[in-house]
């Protein structure tokens, strides 16, 4: 049925579909105009959404068609492209040129993206505790019941972008030339929002949230020759982000014991709120503002420099949060020798964000009984953005012959998480890297090359919540004064804190290796061949002893009998396995 | 020489002395000895598929408009044409296309050295030699001078990206809504080409709803984007590298009410003797199958407390 419906489509398409091309010259000035004409029909009939993810169609036909015109000469260009699929899936571009003065481009374009998933797919409604001796089911106490109230929706988000560029020659002297930017991002729509109270009611609400996604983006610079061989440049960005969506609400159940619904007084004393109605989805109007000072220079004979130095701030309006940031970059490259080369760089980011207080009411708040302890919680939320980043590197270029290039990279970077995850303690994390790679190139029969590549990460970036508690439990049962009648339960929350905190999957070690091979064919066309391969692992810790492994193999060939035609196939193989303790890898594809 | 062309006449002599200089430096390194200057007519009379277009090709306008290019475009590029005229083999005449990075784009660069390749020579194309013959070709009309529409010329050389645009979550680049050139700039971009050295700008300039700064964060989101996404495609959905639960369990321990595996891999008796029975295989089964966004949903952060007093509000369950 589904193949039925794609041969006739083709079928109909190709005798329907015309084009039409059109050049003609006055003047000095040329004139090209190309027409297509089409149509298309899709049905969904037999596909899945997910496969439909942005070709959203409509079951019925839809005429399409796409407009290009060039118009130039005389050092003038003006252009205009209009593409049509349906409604909701435009493109547009309207361009003008006029020499190195003035340049002005325009550019529209709309999608639609169905993600085509349910967020409840999957749900395990009940607890299972395996079968008894005769055979039957057991069932826990606890249920999980979901509650659909968007039954039948197609989730949707139809997605606009307007783009304006300008570039404007102030003079020619100095080659100042003034350059702005507008963009804006326009997402209507909706999409699933899934929220639930806490463990005394394992109750999922599923619901249509309104999606109206403002985003406005504008972008102005200047830049100019100081002398002949340093240029000096400014640009200003300032980005805003709102949503007009109505808040979305529920009401939060009123808390009791998850199997026998008692202890309401109990189980409230353990949340922040319950037996109300709140928002649950918001998101909040950001500002974006960033300064930007570049510079470019000629150093020397073969030298050249660039640097730059910037200022950002993000601002979240809702709660009065601002994240700084001041960055500096530089990059040097240079001919040490008539064959090598030699390119450093060096970069560096300082962030800092607000840390609020966050004041919530006490965990049992008004409870006297004995079993239980009444806790504080309050506290200031320090920022996992909050730290320093450096990183340098150098590479050695090197002509061997006229056919052999050989690449030697060493890099090394830091990042200091100032705060995240202790405060005053954070990860101090450091990778080295070298690099060392051959590219060959043996023009009219084959080119290639073959990189090995090496980092080696200490401390790397790990949870803050850890992922392994057994011992942390040892820790915590010290912790309870001799003699008293504690629910050990209720401090799940304190593990939190005593796990093991320099415990990571992330890797420490990691080898990747590159081959490539491409050979040209007649016509433009080439047989590409390719190996990659990485193996990755952690031995921070012998214990966990995490590994992994990717290889891909990659064959491709690609055929240009014409410069309208242009035919491909290609096959490529992931290979990989993963291995951890707890990172058990069930659908890593 | 400029003393009486200033202006616009000034730039035009700059640009042929900086051609002039260029030509002679890739002359030295690959071309064969200059021997003699021929004119387009000469060259074009062999080179008919060449100037069929060439009038109208960006180089050839541009040239027009230059009096002292008009006659001798063709040797702005491939330098003196005399011992070619004399021996018409492909190694008496420079070719730019068949040039390394110690070649080709220094030629090219003279003249195309706007601020969108101030940073070329930084390059990760440079570095690989990919020269602008690799994807440009200089004899086309105006609008056709990329060898291939993108992402296919792209394609041509990463056709592993092209593997992953065709998995089941990925960016609607095959779709033709987006472009690589999107977030790459193959110009310029010293890590991965890329637009923004940081994959949180870079992925945030379209995502903006997802920088924040919020209340409550969740520690990825402020290291970088990749650490749950891959950009390409993925078999996940939402770009994810991995599945729910399985890619939540990377950092995070199982809820506590699923179960719990101690250090070494090995079941252990849990903590308290009457909820024994919860630490089975199908404890595994069960948390394994959940997605943990279905409660915890604001994963990329949010300025609303979650429920639960003892998490600090920070579950990011709203």
């Amino acid at each position: 049925m589904r193949n039925a419906h794609a041969c006739w489509s083709l079928l109909i398409c190709l005798l329907i579909l015309g084009t039409a091309t059109v050049a003609a010259q006055d003047e000095g000035m040329t004139t090209d105009m190309t027409v297509w004409l089409g149509n298309h029909y899709t049905s969904f009939n037999d596909y899945s959404h997910k496969v439909g993810e942005y070709n959203v169609g409509v079951n019925e036909w839809m005429p399409e068609g796409s407009f290009r015109l060039l118009h130039y000469g005389e050092g003038k260009l003006f252009r205009a492209f209009a593409s049509f699929y349906d409604r909701r899936n435009m493109d547009g571009d309207l361009g003008l040129n006029l020499g190195d003065k003035l340049a002005l481009d325009v550019t529209y374009r709309s999608l639609v993206h169905r993600p085509g998933q349910d967020k409840l797919a999957n749900i395990a409604a009940r607890e299972y505790f395996g079968q008894n001796d005769a055979g039957e089911d057991q069932f826990g106490g606890k249920i999980a019941t979901h509650e659909l109230q968007d039954m039948g929706v197609d989730y949707e988000v139809y997605r606009k972008e307007i783009l304006s560029k300008l570039s404007l020659m102030l003079s020619k002297k100095n080659n100042i030339k003034l350059e702005a930017m507008h963009r804006s991002i326009l997402e209507d729509g909706n999409e699933q929002g899934v929220t639930t109270s806490h463990c005394f009611s394992c109750h999922l609400v599923s619901e249509e949230l309104v999606v109206e996604n403002r985003t406005h983006e504008v972008q102005a610079g200047i830049q100019g020759d100081v002398s002949d061989k340093v240029t000096l440049g400014y640009e200003f960005d300032f980005r805003t982000f709102k949503s007009n969506a109505p808040e979305a609400t529920r009401y939060y159940d009123t808390a009791k014991h998850p199997v026998h619904g008692g202890a309401g007084a109990e189980f409230s004393s353990r949340v922040l709120f319950d037996d109300t109605n709140l928002v649950h989805h918001r998101l909040p109007e950001t500002q974006k503002m960033s300064h930007k000072l570049r510079t470019k220079a000629r150093l020397g004979k073969t030298g050249r420099l660039n640097a730059s130095f910037g200022y950002n701030t993000a601002e979240n309006k809702n709660v009065d949060l601002t994240t700084e940031s001041i960055t500096g970059a530089a990059r040097y490259t240079a001919t040490l020798a008539p064959k090598t080369r030699i390119i450093a760089k060096a970069s560096g980011a300082r962030i800092e964000a607000d840390d609020p207080f966050i004041n919530i009411r006490d965990f049992r708040a008004g409870r006297d009984s004995p079993d239980y302890i009444q806790t504080d919680f309050d506290y200031t939320r320090y920022s996992s953005l909050d730290r320093t980043e450096v990183d340098v590197s150098a590479e050695l270029i090197h002509r061997a012959s006229k056919g052999l290039v050989l690449y030697w990279m060493n890099a090394l970077e830091l990042v200091d998480r100032t705060d995240y995850p202790v405060q005053d303690d954070g990860i101090r994390s450091k990778t080295f890297i070298t690099q060392a790679k051959a590219r060959f190139n043996k023009m009219q029969s084959f080119n290639g090359s073959v990189k090995y590549r090496y980092e080696k990460t200490v401390d790397p970036f790990i949870s803050g919540r850890g992922i392994f508690e057994a011992r942390g439990r040892e820790e915590l049962a010290r912790t309870i004064p001799a003699g008293e009648s504690v629910h050990r339960f209720i401090y799940y929350y304190a593990r939190e804190g005593l796990r093991y905190q320099d415990i990571t999957t992330d890797p420490n070690n990691r080898h990747e290796v590159e081959a490539r091979l491409s050979f040209p064919t007649a016509s433009n066309g080439s047989v590409n061949l390719s190996l990659t391969g990485w193996f990755q692992n952690t031995t921070d810790l012998d214990s966990l002893d995490v590994r992994s492994w990717q290889i891909r193999p990659n064959a491709m060939i690609n055929l240009n009998p014409s410069p309208e035609w242009m035919v491909s196939a290609g096959y490529t193989m992931y290979m990989g396995k993963s291995r951890g303790p707890v990172t058990v890898a069930l659908f890593d594809g | 020489m400029s003393s009486s062309s200033r202006g616009s006449n000034r730039l035009i002599l700059l640009s042929i002395g900086l051609l002039t200089v260029a030509v002679a430096a890739i002359g030295l390194i690959s071309s064969p000895a200059v021997a003699g200057t021929v004119d387009n007519e000469t060259c074009l009379a062999c080179h008919d598929d060449v100037g069929e277009n060439y009038a109208m090709t960006p180089h050839g306008i541009y040239f027009q408009q230059r009096p002292a290019l008009r006659d001798y475009g063709c040797e702005s590029c491939h330098g003196s044409g005399g011992r070619h005229i004399e021996d018409p083999t492909p190694d008496n005449i420079l070719n730019p296309a068949n040039s390394d990075q110690f070649g080709s784009s220094i030629l090219c660069t003279q003249c195309h050295n706007t601020e969108q390749f101030d940073e070329w020579e930084f390059s990760a194309h440079h570095n690989a030699d990919i020269n602008c013959a690799s994807c440009h070709t200089s004899h086309a009309k105006v609008g056709h001078t990329m060898k291939k529409p993108t992402p296919e010329l792209c394609y041509d050389c990463h056709s592993a990206v092209k593997a992953e645009m065709n998995l089941p979550s990925h960016h609607p680049v095959r779709e033709g809504e987006m472009s690589c050139s999107d977030c790459h700039n193959p110009h310029g971009g010293s890590v991965s080409l890329t637009m923004d050295d940081s994959g949180r700008e870079l992925c945030f300039s379209c995502h903006a709803e997802k920088e924040g700064p919020f209340v409550y964060e969740h520690a990825p989101v402020s290291e970088d984007c990749g650490y749950c996404h891959t950009p390409h495609g993925s078999v996940a959905n939402n770009l994810l590298t991995q599945n729910e639960p399985t890619l939540c369990l990377n950092c995070h321990s199982m809820h506590f009410h699923a179960t719990v595996v101690s250090v070494d891999g090995e079941f252990e008796v849990p903590q308290a003797p009457e909820r024994a029975s919860r630490s089975t295989e199908d404890g595994w089964k069960r948390v394994m199958l959940t997605k943990c966004t279905q409660c915890h949903g604001a994963v990329h952060g949010s300025d609303l407390p979650s429920q639960a007093t003892s998490t600090g509000g920070n579950a990011l369950t709203r």
